[in-house]
């Protein structure tokens, strides 16, 4: 299938197999913030925004995506950059596998609810998961990001 | 992962229900949530994106839940948090992440009928009717068990307050339950519902019926009777004894917050 794609802002056309999701596209066209964990929408490794909304990329079919504003890390840098500094200073990054699918969520957050109480960040950061952190330092470095502290 | 070389797109509801009929074992796509769990190669799958039933609205003194609504549309539309103190948003958000519920949709949830569904508990004690591209109008305890070839085109909930309570028990939170609920009051006499047995929510009968017959003081009764008339039975998430153990429980706390209610 041969479909245009607005990705950060940027029309670029791709050609996909028809059963061939986001995930796999945007990574075969170089977004590496995408990941693939679970596969099967758990985890959200895989998380990007679709027209602004948080989505797992591992179940949405490319050919969906036209018509669509899709939103990758790397479409969103300068704040992206802001967000890893307050992760890093608050020690909420270990592998970093689970790292990129936060930071959509937690930049999401940001628009939705900026001043997010702790609850509200668990709540909305609960698709993502982590192995490493225990949470804790991660609550801290969003809840810090939110307050819009430095690093 | 669910593979497949051709998608139909079709564009209304009678397109959809008529390439579903001819394509009998063709899967209809809707939210997506669990296409990566297939393991079979499909010729064609039927794409349902483009129908236009993406909206939630109240009309007729009903609230009109289209099926491609997703589970974060109902969970924000503030009419629906506002009725029966919000239950179905409530048993929406219990639901593994916002990225999930961004993207499941309730005809999805509805149709697939999966047993440890939190929602539709819920919507069965707030006497949901369905909408079907062929089979039309039936209420959602019909639904259940309806096994014809069709479309599911919109959820109708009464917007008729009436006291009803919902449980959802889980190991942890983010997983799927291991046990679901729900009771309803109204003048014809109490309603119990009990999912993840682990098979499809269905309505405890007799339990039901010794409710109405005797009222809330016969719960714990009423519990013993769902426990021993429902086929519960084990899987990953709980023994069939654990399941029957926690039944028990679940009727009486339920009749306990449906008398409290006010």
């Amino acid at each position: 299938m041969e479909l245009v794609l607005k990705i950060n802002g940027k029309n670029v056309p791709v050609n996909v197999a028809t059963d061939e999701m986001l995930l796999d596209t945007l990574r075969g066209l170089g977004f590496y913030s995408v990941r693939c964990g679970c596969d099967t929408t758990n985890c959200g490794l895989c998380t990007v925004w679709v027209d602004g909304e948080v989505t797992l990329s591992c179940a949405y079919p490319t050919f969906r995506a036209p018509g669509h504003e899709i939103t990758t890390l790397e479409g969103l840098e300068e704040e992206a950059s802001q967000l890893a500094d307050c992760l890093a200073s608050e020690g909420a990054d270990q592998c970093g596998f689970c790292t990129t699918g936060m930071m959509m969520s937690a930049l999401a957050l940001k628009r939705r609810n900026p001043s997010a109480s702790d609850d509200e960040i668990r709540e909305y950061l609960i698709g993502n998961l982590c192995r490493c952190t225990g949470y804790e330092s991660q609550l801290r470095g969003v809840r810090k990001f939110l307050q819009g502290g430095n690093a | 992962m669910l593979a497949f070389s051709k998608v139909i797109q079709p564009k209304t509801v009678a397109e959809a229900y008529e390439a579903a009929v001819k394509n009998k074992m063709a899967p209809l796509l809707a939210g997506g949530c669990w296409i990566r769990l297939g393991r079979r190669i499909w010729p064609v799958v039927i794409d349902l994106s483009e129908l236009g039933l993406r909206y939630v609205k109240e009309e007729n003194n009903e609230f009109v839940i289209g099926a491609m609504a997703t589970q974060s549309d109902v969970e924000q539309f503030e009419p629906l948090r506002q009725f029966v103190k919000g239950i179905i948003p409530a048993g929406i958000h219990e639901i593994l992440g916002v990225q999930f519920r961004n993207m499941a949709t309730m005809g999805g949830s509805v149709a697939s009928r999966f047993g440890f569904s939190d929602i539709i508990p819920a919507l069965l004690a707030v006497k949901t009717d369905v909408v079907l591209a062929n089979g039309g109008r039936m209420s959602l305890e019909d639904y259940m068990t309806y096994r014809d070839r069709d479309i599911l085109v919109e959820i109708r909930i009464p917007n008729h307050e009436v006291p009803v309570a919902i449980e959802a028990l889980r190991i942890s939170r983010g997983d799927f339950p291991y046990l679901t609920g729900s009771i309803r009051k109204d003048e014809t006499g109490y309603a119990v519902y009990v999912g993840t047995r682990p098979g499809a929510p269905m309505k405890a009968v007799k339990a039901s019926a010794l409710l109405t017959e005797k009222g809330a003081a016969a719960a714990k009764e009423a519990g013993e009777l769902a426990a021993e008339e429902l086929n519960l039975q084990k899987n990953s998430h709980a023994s069939k004894e654990y399941r029957q153990a926690m039944t028990k429980s679940m009727v009486v706390r339920l009749v306990k917050e449906v008398e409290a209610w006010n």
